[in-house]
């Protein structure tokens, strides 16, 4: 009946077990009677047993004999001795520490700290240096964000200066001089006529002769100066 | 109160030769622990006596919530987890002098040469056999196995002490009895397993 239950892959999963009496009675019975029904798991249960077997007496061979353990035992008592020893004299050097300075012993407590060593699962440790990678940068955020707070906040304002920029403006005067002597030979008498350029005085004299009129004169900035060689004659000729 | 509680409370009160007698009644199965999981006996006597001391400076925090010997091995733990030299290979090469030729010699002699020199050949090789496929395994490992194998102690124990989870004390024990059962090339079940195994090495 209980080979039709039985599964070699599962029984021999649990065979360590059996062996080592980590199964509850109940279970290891109803696996010791699937073995007697499978050879090949009970080989295999019988092989583990021999195994754990010849280890347990191969270690107990390697214990040392009787004539070991008083030497052991004088080297023990010596040791208990020496720490015995060493911890009076440290209790003697207490007064003497006390009476040291405060600096001293706050330095010796922060070097104890900090050469103390505790043991701790690795992803434990990896843990908490995660948490306290993130609560660093966090902080580090924070104080620059601070820096940044505190700088002067400067406002800036456009208002518009006005410069004097000293212009320099070169006025050409032409002046045309008409002089009697010369006109009376044509017999036609005008009188003496100036031209100056925005000079209203001079466009009023001007009106008789349309010729001549200044109204639509604009002067300009670039003053073009022309030189005419020769005299009145010359242009007449 | 028992003469253990008797004697705890004697050497916590500043009693050495009460705690020399207390780990009298230890040193066996510590200095066994020590030698099993060093493997080499040197090394086995400073870390059980390491042990012993660490024990007598940490006396007063006994509180007999516990029996002694299981405080103890709580300490014989910290101590074994806390000894990172490794030595995997100097079994190999000095046990030969120091533990099998030395221990076995005298002890045929003092148990008056009841087994015969092939007997104590036997045992030499099997021990051998034995610490090279405890060698074989992680100092973990090992530890694991003698826990459960020498001290009977279940995996939710271990797993607590060691701090990890019972599957990986499970795992531990089944890949260090394949060590083992490789080594010694164990497939039967005779009488005398000793000579089994031994045959199997001088073969």
């Amino acid at each position: 009946m209980s080979n039709k239950m039985h599964n070699c892959k599962l029984t021999r999963s649990s065979l360590i077990d059996l062996a080592l009496g980590e199964i509850n009675p109940v279970t290891a019975e109803q696996l010791q009677a699937e073995l007697i029904d499978c050879p090949g798991c009970y080989e295999e249960y019988a092989s583990l047993r021999s195994t754990l077997r010849v280890t347990n007496q191969a270690l107990r061979a390697a214990v040392p004999g009787e004539e070991f353990w008083p030497g052991y035992r004088t080297r023990l008592h010596a040791k208990l001795q020496a720490s015995a020893d060493a911890q009076v004299e440290s209790a003697g050097r207490q007064p003497a520490l006390a009476a040291t300075s405060l600096s001293s012993q706050i330095w010796l407590a922060l070097k104890t700290l900090a050469t103390t060593s505790v043991r701790i699962p690795v992803p434990a440790a990896l843990a908490l240096m995660l948490v306290f990678g993130v609560f660093f940068l966090v902080l580090l955020g924070r104080e620059q964000v601070n820096v940044i707070a505190s700088t002067p906040v400067v406002l800036e304002k456009t208002s518009t200066v006005r410069v004097p920029v000293i212009q320099e403006r070169v006025l050409t005067r032409v002046v045309y001089i008409e002089k009697k002597g010369r006109r009376s030979g044509s017999g036609a008498t005008s009188p003496e006529r100036t031209v100056v350029p925005n000079d209203p005085d001079s466009v009023a004299v001007t009106g008789a002769n349309p010729a001549l009129s200044l109204v639509d004169f604009k002067p300009t900035n670039e003053v073009k100066l022309t030189i005419i060689k020769g005299g009145y004659k010359d242009e007449k000729r | 109160m028992s003469s253990e509680d008797e004697l705890v409370r004697q050497a916590q009160a500043g009693d050495k030769d009460a705690f020399c007698l207390l780990a009298q009644d230890y040193e066996r199965r510590i200095f066994s622990l020590a030698l099993y999981y060093s493997r080499e006996r040197q090394d086995a006597e400073d870390l059980s006596q390491e042990v012993w001391l660490k024990a007598y400076a940490a006396l007063t925090s006994f509180r007999f919530e516990s029996s002694f010997y299981t405080w103890l091995r709580q300490i014989t733990i910290n101590c074994f987890l806390n000894h990172r030299r490794a030595k995997s290979n100097r079994w190999l090469s000095q046990t030969s002098e120091s533990v099998s030729n030395e221990d076995f010699a005298s002890r045929n002699e003092a148990a008056g040469q009841a087994r015969g020199l092939e007997s104590t050949l036997q045992n030499h090789l099997v021990v051998e056999k034995v610490m090279q496929a405890l060698a074989a395994v992680t100092p973990q490992q090992r530890l694991i196995f003698l826990l459960k194998h020498q001290e009977g102690m279940t995996y939710e124990e271990i797993a607590k002490e060691i701090g990890c989870s019972p599957g990986t004390v499970k795992k531990s024990v089944s890949r260090t009895i394949a060590k083992l059962r490789k080594k010694l090339g164990v497939n039967e079940e005779p009488e005398n397993y000793m000579s089994c195994a031994a045959a199997g090495i001088l073969r």
